[in-house]
């Protein structure tokens, strides 16, 4: 199982990263941005995406759009990971089809379930 | 992340990244907000500020940091009020966000001196709510966007053609939760079963799943400004727009652990003395070589040619290395923005800043002890330099006064000006002052240059200032300035026009572990005097000889040094020796200058400062020394000790220090 974690901010990744690691993952990629992302998807083989939502260039929720669009990596689950809590983001992110959407700051038992969710 | 199964190395590295991190953000974020001023509307500007505060936000939530995120929380909601363009970036805005930034600094800082003592922002918090107009859930409680997709399945759909669904931030309902689960249970299990099928099939149905939320705008609804569709072109203008150039560059750099670095500084300095020793070995040997002709020719070529080679390598890598402790001035440069913001408010006076040479690289060390004059000085000109409005429009002075910063390199050295069209240094005001004070007497003070009299706001306490004010006449005043750029083994110098303002002129050597040394010869021996003390070399012109006080001077132009004669100093020469033909290099630190006597003068060379070791202890006049390529080995003078002795000597004996070594 291969993980890539997207997020511009580095401890973020390191957070994510940690708690992958701790579920037994040692199968990580990290990415910087969505476009960074999106080249780490052609030349990784990547089974699972975990984004947040407000980066540079592109965002998550671009992101997601993105890989759904590409027909060679359309269905990749994708766990939208981030610190917008309105609903209407919710709502937008289930538009776009992300596989599920967590509120920072989380657990990572939240995590883990919502994880096991979708894989 | 407060999950107690998390090892405590990974809970450090964590804090480590967080930290350094934040520090980064915080470090373009002033500018940024100073920017947002001038551009309230720049997207890309809006955007990168909204994000630096939601990354704070998110990564200090996670270490527990519940303070961070509460001030952090509060910018944020205001940013994104800016970047939807639901409120304008007002100075007072700007001012009450710089607030909450400092208050970030402070938090952060705290947390690095791991001090866990909370601290009060209750009022900048309260501006902030206040700014949001206490109605920060307006964005929230508007209706959600009709979809613009209709998918076939039922539980997506009857949320997403909800207007009611997802009112307000914070909790769901039981329901609406149920829903939310039931929708995100049915994306899952319609991707998964695409994912099962095959080929084409599947090609089709991710394009055909992916195609209508692509496509570039919804079927026009009455949509409040903040609903996802505005907040979607938002998003793609970010993207569109590219990289902020801030982001760019941190792509093609490293952060090293300082302790690396001179850890590498000392290693090669290492380095330096095993080629030096391996180049003498192979001189010897190839001496030896030459007496006894049946040795092997080419073993010693080889050694030669990897002698060389050797050498050659540890003079890159060591050049090299000192690169790496090279920044530019622009990180200490960039505090002064915020700075005459600030300050040009409290005094009501309109200040413009100039900054030229940013990128002017020096020693990180430098740069860490250049940071108080600077601020200092840059705090000295906005309130005692530059004029109110009103009294530069009564001279005919454009109503803005100009503060600028410049550095340049000069050789090996490094020029920083502060210079600013202010009134200049008053300089009867200086010479009362210091004269109430005993400074200086009043037959001192007759006899005193324009520069001297300058250099008398050096005095440990002296302050012009008419009245106290909480930026400057703190106490600690000009002194504070000398006694660093003295530490930095730096000259300070005072050019100033009344009524049109002054400049104060740093020189300092790039950097501390090899300097420039001007080579001079005093009977036999070489010296090394650090080139940037030196400010000239003249020639001793005996009619520019006089005694003032039963102390030996030198006139050169409008100024009066005191004449040492380094033989003297250190005991080489007799006293009172012969001027004729010798030449005098008139050498400074900070504020002080005095004329070095020596014979010859035998020209430049980069020097690599040794300590002279235990067992000879301090040499007085030696500051320590150096080997020369020929293998000879030098003293390098140490001119603060020099311009010490010079003044307490000259306040012993009861003479104008003043008049001779100007401070």
């Amino acid at each position: 199982m291969k993980f890539l974690v997207v997020d511009d901010s580095p401890t973020m990744r390191r957070i994510v990263v940690n708690a992958l690691r701790g579920f037994g993952y040692e199968d990580l990629v990290e990415a910087g941005d969505g476009q960074e992302a999106l080249a780490k998807l052609y030349t990784e083989n990547v089974d699972c995406v975990i984004t947040d939502w407000n980066m540079p260039n592109m965002n998550g929720l671009e992101l997601t759009k993105a890989i759904r669009g590409d027909a060679n990596f359309g269905n990749m689950p994708i766990l939208m990971v981030t610190t917008r809590g309105l609903k209407q983001d919710i709502v937008e992110a289930l538009q776009a089809k992300v596989n599920n959407y967590i509120v920072k700051p989380f657990t990572p038992a939240v995590l883990k379930e919502k994880l096991e969710g979708i894989l | 992340m407060a999950d107690s199964s998390m090892l405590d190395d990974e809970m450090r590295e964590l804090l480590e990244s967080f930290l350094v991190e934040t520090n980064e953000i915080l470090e373009n974020l002033d500018q940024q907000l100073m920017d947002l001023e001038s551009n309230p509307e720049d997207e890309d500007l809006l955007n990168s500020i909204f994000r630096s505060f939601h990354t704070v936000k998110g990564t200090s939530s996670f270490m527990g940091f519940e303070q961070i995120t509460s001030i952090t929380h509060k910018a944020e909601d205001v940013l994104n009020k800016l970047r939807r363009f639901e409120l304008e970036a007002t100075s007072h805005i700007v001012d009450v966000l710089l607030e909450a930034y400092d208050w970030m600094k402070t938090l952060v800082k705290k947390v690095e001196d791991n001090d866990p003592e909370p601290v009060d922002f209750t009022d900048t918090a309260n501006k902030l709510v206040a700014i949001l107009g206490g109605n920060e859930n307006e964005t929230a409680s508007a209706a959600s966007e009709k979809p613009s997709t209709v998918d076939t399945s039922n539980a997506v759909d009857s949320i997403l053609g909800n207007d009611a669904f997802g009112e307000g931030e914070g909790d769901f309902s039981a329901d609406e939760l149920a829903m939310l689960e039931a929708a995100f249970a049915e994306v899952n299990s319609g991707l998964k079963s695409a994912n099962s099928s095959t080929g084409d099939a599947q090609k089709k149905g991710a394009e055909a799943q992916a195609q209508p939320q692509t496509s570039p705008s919804p079927p026009p609804t009455p949509t409040p400004p903040q609903s996802p569709a505005s907040q979607k072109g938002g998003d793609k203008k970010e993207a569109d727009r590219g990289k902020r150039p801030t982001r760019n560059s941190s792509e093609n750099t490293i952060r090293v652990d300082v302790e690396r670095l001179e850890s590498l500084m000392d290693l090669s300095g290492e380095l330096v003395l095993g080629r030096n020793r391996l180049t003498q070995i192979t001189q010897v040997l190839n001496q030896d070589q030459g007496k006894k002709a049946d040795t092997n020719v080419d073993f010693f070529r080889e050694l030669q040619e990897t002698t060389s080679q050797i050498n050659f390598i540890t003079t890159e890598l060591q050049a090299a290395i000192m690169k790496t402790r090279m920044v530019p001035i622009a990180k200490l440069f960039q505090k002064a923005p915020r700075m005459i913001r600030d300050l040009s408010k409290e005094f009501g006076k309109s200040i413009k800043l100039e900054m030229t040479g940013e990128d002017t690289e020096l020693d990180r060390g430098i740069i860490e002890e250049l940071t108080d004059p600077l601020v200092h000085m840059i705090r000295n000109s906005c309130d005692h330099g530059i004029e109110t409005t009103a009294e530069r429009e009564s001279v005919g002075k454009p109503k803005q006064g100009t503060l600028c910063l410049e550095a340049e390199h000069e050789g090996n050295h490094i020029v920083i000006r502060i210079r600013d069209d202010g009134k200049g240094i008053n300089r009867d005001a200086v010479l009362n002052k210091a004269i109430e004070k005993g400074v200086v007497s009043h037959d001192q003070a007759q006899q005193m240059t324009d520069r001297e009299i300058y250099n008398l706001i050096f005095a440990p306490g002296f302050s012009t200032a008419q009245k106290v004010t909480s930026v400057s006449g703190r106490g600690v005043g000009m002194d504070v300035v000398r006694t660093n750029i003295q530490k930095l083994k730096g000259i300070i110098e005072i050019d100033s026009q009344w009524g049109k303002g002054s400049t104060f002129t740093i020189k300092l050597p790039l950097t501390l572990a090899i300097i420039q040394g001007l080579l001079v010869q005093l009977h036999d021996e070489v010296y090394a005097i650090p080139l940037s003390a030196v400010v000239e070399v003249v020639s001793t012109d005996l009619e520019n000889v006089y005694s003032v006080n039963q102390e030996e001077v030198i006139r050169v132009r409008d100024d009066v040094f005191p004449l040492v004669r380094l033989g003297e100093v250190l005991g080489t020469q007799q006293p009172g020796s012969d001027l004729e033909d010798k030449y005098v290099v008139v050498v400074g630190l900070a504020n002080s200058r005095v004329g070095l006597v020596v014979d010859e003068l035998l020209g430049q060379k980069e020097v690599v400062i040794k300590s002279l070791g235990e067992y000879l202890g301090s040499v007085p006049g030696i500051a320590g020394s150096t080997i020369l390529g020929d293998g000879r080995v030098i003293m390098i003078v140490d001119i603060e000790e020099l311009i010490r002795n010079t003044k307490s000597k000259s306040a012993t004996r009861n003479v104008s220090a003043h008049s001779v070594v100007t401070e």
